[in-house]
């Protein structure tokens, strides 16, 4: 009958065991392989290399149980490496994709080298960081659970440095958490109701309560704007909003299709500080003062666009410095 | 609340190092503190809902 032998040579558990497979590793033998290695990870050996020189076949049976002490090491932080694969098992392991997964080297001592090279140094702290989350930068004290001010990821970050997430990174496209798309009626008593909505989510979105209420303000004078000059305040028009909140900014759309205002064409400010400055147009200059950008499209006179974007400030992030949370 | 839900996903962090570290101690003693964390502000959430419902019978009585 053709079998499958197994050598185990192992020293102290930080060391790699090096497992001897000769004969053959099918539906029928690899079963042995399991029973060797499980006891192994429960003595707390999770460095393994798998010595295939004298192994003279390989079925998928055998490729299965390969696959699965590779996971439950790396799930445990451990590793695995093989080495002395011939061509032939070589071409098998390559058509499973094994050999993508799985470090292949030519013997146990260039596998022994390449554990040490693993072996990382643990990291002086304090230790600037980047948040995994986003771009914000700070530095943490020692390795424990810190929260981003910026993002409110959770993470934790080990003697190494390495990250442990609360959960997978969502992609950027994932990111924007609130997004608001109306039409409203070109009327002056809607314009409350909705300053006092969008302030609302612009809280429960992370900006201060000054940040929210120069949101507020801003917007307010931008709808006073298209219903008084784009309008000429007929109230069968109406107005599209467009809010859109992502972790580092709020950006309001406006459109309408009246006639052409640039908000963003200013008087200079000494004009309004002057007595014989106009009553009119403070309201355009607060919006400039009030947001961070203020941009105007206008699409000869069929539709118009006001964009105006209040980004999150350090305060509205909850501090410059990443958060012990325990 | 946010605290709450913070801690919450600090446990479930804790929980997940654990899995792939049983031994570490470090770990161990955050979950705990997180754990003592939790008991407390459920506690002190329950006694804030006694007062209430303590003012409320009083003033019925009234």
């Amino acid at each position: 009958m053709e079998d499958l032998q197994i050598s185990v040579e192992k020293e102290i558990k930080e060391l790699p065991v090096v497992i001897k497979l000769s004969g053959y590793m099918d539906s029928s033998t690899s079963y042995k392989l399991t029973e060797v290695v499980d006891e192994l990870i429960k003595e707390g050996y999770l460095k393994m290399i798998y010595d295939f020189e004298n192994l003279e076949y390989l079925s998928s049976a055998g490729i299965s149980v390969i696959m699965e002490t590779f996971d439950e090491l790396k799930l445990k932080e451990g590793d695995l490496r093989l080495v002395g694969v011939s061509k032939r098992i070589y071409k098998i392991m390559d058509l499973c994709g094994l050999t993508k997964i799985i470090k292949i080297l030519s013997n146990s001592k260039e596998a022994l080298e390449s554990f040490k090279e693993e072996v990382k140094e643990e990291k002086d702290f304090p230790l600037k960081i980047n948040c995994p989350g986003c771009s914000f930068s700070g530095t943490i004290p020692n390795s424990d659970i810190y929260k981003c001010p910026r993002c409110n990821e959770i993470f934790y970050i080990d003697s190494n440095g390495k990250f442990e997430l609360f959960e997978k990174i969502k992609k950027q496209e994932e990111k924007d958490t609130s997004k608001l798309d109306i039409w409203i009626k070109s009327d002056i008593s809607y314009t409350s109701a909705i300053r006092k909505f969008i302030g609302s989510i612009a809280l429960k979105e992370g900006f201060s309560e000054e940040s929210a209420s120069e949101i507020e303000l801003a917007l307010d004078e931008a709808l006073a704007n298209i219903i008084e000059h784009a309008y000429n305040f007929d109230f069968s028009k109406s107005i599209g909003i467009n809010v859109t909140i992502d972790k580092e900014k709020l950006t309001i759309t406006l459109i309408d299709k009246g006639k052409t205002f640039d908000i963003t064409a200013l008087q200079s400010k000494d004009e309004f500080f002057s007595s014989k400055g106009p009553y009119r147009g403070r309201g355009k200059y607060i919006i400039k003062k009030l947001m961070d950008e203020v941009s105007y499209i206008s699409y000869s006179n069929v539709e118009n666009k006001l964009i105006m974007v209040k980004k999150k400030k350090d305060i509205d992030k909850g501090g410059d410095n990443f958060i012990k949370l325990v | 609340m946010k605290e709450i839900e913070d801690l919450l996903k600090a446990k479930a962090l804790c929980e997940k190092i654990l899995l792939k570290q049983p031994d570490n101690v470090a770990i161990k003693e955050k979950l705990n503190t997180i754990n003592q964390k939790l008991r407390l502000i459920s506690k002190n959430l329950n006694i804030k809902e006694d007062d209430k419902l303590k003012t409320k019978h009083k003033a019925d009585y009234i």
